[in-house]
């Protein structure tokens, strides 16, 4: 089953990321202990599967996750 | 990234200056004694490179120097898709004027991309190789 927008969200808000600006699409970003951004991601509206499997790990590379660590996030298993 | 300027006059006589720089835009001066003098600018604004790949579903643009990516079932969506996704991040620098690690410190000499069309923004769109086989 590929992965919803919703979860997508919901790991990289648990992983720092803090949403910045809501237009076409969402801009999140994330800051480090400093309060410097350190990376953004863009993320759809809605709440649509992301069939694209490229697609999917472009968003990983940007938010800076393994395929693993997604899943682990979303099972609750790891922060 | 910095904006490389080559320079020089239309014959070997003539003068060139810089006569005056702003933030983007260099001001060349030529022949200023002859009846033909005048200026040109040389607009240096950095611009962006825009990446194209195929996908399982359709297309993904890249934005290598920001790490902005968009997708899209045809290749011009995807790029539009980019643009908004350049656009809207560009814009939370412009605005909210964050400090950014050392490692994306370049991002913010994009930020002038806004005070000019969006169409000037990419400087080369490429298709990656592999998403012509």
């Amino acid at each position: 089953m590929p992965p919803r927008w919703n979860e997508y969200r919901k790991v990289i808000g648990r992983n720092g990321f803090k949403l910045v600006r809501s237009k076409k699409h969402e801009t999140w970003v994330k800051h480090d202990a400093e309060g410097r951004v350190i990376g953004h991601t863009s993320v759809s509206h809605g709440n649509a599967q992301i069939r694209d499997k490229t697609l999917f790990k472009e968003l990983l590379q940007q938010s800076k996750k393994t395929e693993k660590h997604f899943y682990d996030v979303l099972k609750g298993t790891t922060e | 990234m910095t904006p490389t300027l080559v320079a020089g006059g239309f014959t070997e006589s003539e003068d060139l200056d810089v006569a005056a720089q702003g933030e983007h835009m260099i001001r060349l001066q030529y022949g200023r004694l002859a009846p033909t003098s005048g200026s040109y600018q040389v607009d240096v604004s950095p611009r962006l490179r825009g990446v194209l790949r195929r996908s399982e579903q359709g297309w993904i643009a890249l934005a290598p120097e920001l790490g902005a990516l968009g997708h899209g079932d045809t290749w011009e969506e995807a790029l539009e898709q980019l643009r908004d996704a350049v656009e809207q991040y560009l814009e939370f620098l412009r605005d909210d004027r964050p400090t950014l690690a050392s490692a994306i410190a370049h991002h913010a000499m994009f930020v002038g991309l806004l005070d000019t069309p969006p169409d000037l923004w990419f400087g080369s769109v490429s298709v990656n190789a592999a998403a012509l086989e």
